[in-house]
């Protein structure tokens, strides 16, 4: 019982690690980029591009969120 | 991105461009884009972001065909630097406020929110991600799911009622769906829960009805829903027509990567994730009971009313002179 406790979290130790070292260049990559977004387009400025339009403001609202973060 | 969409909503912006800033901005970005092309494959790289624009935009468009925008006036709209809020560009010329920074620090402030910011908000679900992704790859035989999840409509609503009351960012989101998918759910009802999980949670759909109204809040949700359905479908259609075995494709783009460059990779990545994970506990354990706040690296717009947190006037050496 206890060692299958052990071997359990062993195996989920090891399914993690797996998906970080996966993960972790492009994660890395990922964020730089996403801060260098939020340098140049602050999301609440985001207000500054869309302009009045009926169809146009979503249509704008809708682009500007795709690359932000969060 | 709620307290975003309501200083977008303050400054001015339409429901219907409010609500589609909702639905593409946390469906979507920038570095969960690269998490997707790394854990997924390409074809959900691609249809990830484009799924969260047309959604996005759909629902806005259906929000203002039903209810004509008003004409509120100009926009009052929040020009504050983004780099380090040291101005507010009220009354500062465009060309001035343009060039309150050099590149070199813009690039220096980038990286900085990089590690900070961006990671700081993702890391503690990204963390619970992880985790619940290896325990449905340790727990779950392969191909288990297949016979409930392997497609069709069910499996699409079935991911729908699981994510929409779920609260998960899209980067996080990621691995548990390639751990979905590896056990044989369909890479549509997949995409359906990388959709329908950060797009909407319990806690936010109340300050939905705040911001869109009861109906509008139902008129959001079922576009959305309608939408994402959709797409789910559309995805498992493309991969039968393309005849690509999901399985064996996801996960390919992390084998280009040599291997001491992957754990060097996990290194610096956990080195990042130390502090916020730490302060993040340390918030908990001392703020526990609290009433919930949303943490946010924006700037509160100058407009905003009964506000407590009055802004500081910047600093007069910023460069604007006009202060």
């Amino acid at each position: 019982m206890f060692q299958d406790s052990i071997q359990f979290g062993v195996a989920i130790a090891a399914a993690a690690r797996d998906i970080l070292l996966d993960s972790s260049i492009y994660i890395l990559f990922g964020i730089v980029v996403a801060g260098l977004v939020k340098v140049s387009l602050n999301a609440a400025t985001v207000a500054n591009h869309l302009g009045r339009g009926r169809y146009l403001s979503v249509i704008k609202a809708a682009f500007f969120g795709v690359p932000l973060p969060l | 991105m709620l307290p975003a969409a309501a200083s977008l909503k303050r400054q001015g912006a339409n429901r219907g461009a409010v609500s589609a800033f909702l639905i593409s901005t946390p469906e979507s970005g920038i570095d969960s884009i690269f998490i997707t092309y790394a854990l997924l494959d390409p074809i959900m790289t691609v249809i990830r972001p484009i799924a969260a624009f047309i959604t996005a935009v759909s629902t806005g468009f259906v929000e203002n065909f039903l209810h004509r925008p008003k004409d509120l006036g100009p926009m009052q709209v929040d020009r504050s630097c983004p780099v380090d809020n040291c101005c507010d560009g009220v009354d500062c010329p465009e060309e001035v406020h343009r060039r309150h920074h050099g590149p070199g620090e813009k690039l220096a402030a980038g990286l900085r929110f990089a590690a900070t910011d961006v990671w700081g908000d993702i890391v503690g679900w990204f963390a619970v991600g992880l985790l619940l992704a290896a325990v449905i790859t340790v727990l779950i035989p392969d191909d288990f799911m297949a016979r409930w999840l392997g497609g069709g409509i069910t499996s699409m609503l079935v991911m729908l009622v699981i994510g929409i009351p779920l609260y998960i960012c899209a980067s996080a989101s990621t691995p548990i769906a390639a751990a979905l998918i590896l056990k044989g759910v369909s890479p549509g009802a997949a995409l359906v829960f990388l959709l329908a999980g950060p797009a909407t949670n319990v806690t936010s759909l109340t300050v939905l009805v705040g911001m869109l109204g009861k109906r509008g809040t139902v008129r959001y949700l079922l576009m959305l829903s309608v939408c994402t359905v959709a797409f789910g479908l559309l995805v498992d259609h493309i991969y039968r027509v393309l005849g690509i075995v999901p399985s064996a494709v996801i996960g390919e783009a992390a084998e280009l990567v040599p291997e001491p460059l992957k754990y060097a990779g996990a290194l610096v990545l956990i080195a990042l994730s130390v502090r916020p994970l730490t302060s993040r506990f340390r918030r908990k354990k001392s703020a526990s009971g609290e009433q919930v706040t949303f943490h946010s690296g924006f700037p509160i717009p100058p407009m905003a009313k009964g506000d407590a947190t009055q802004k500081k006037p910047g600093p007069s050496s910023c460069g604007c002179g006009m202060h």
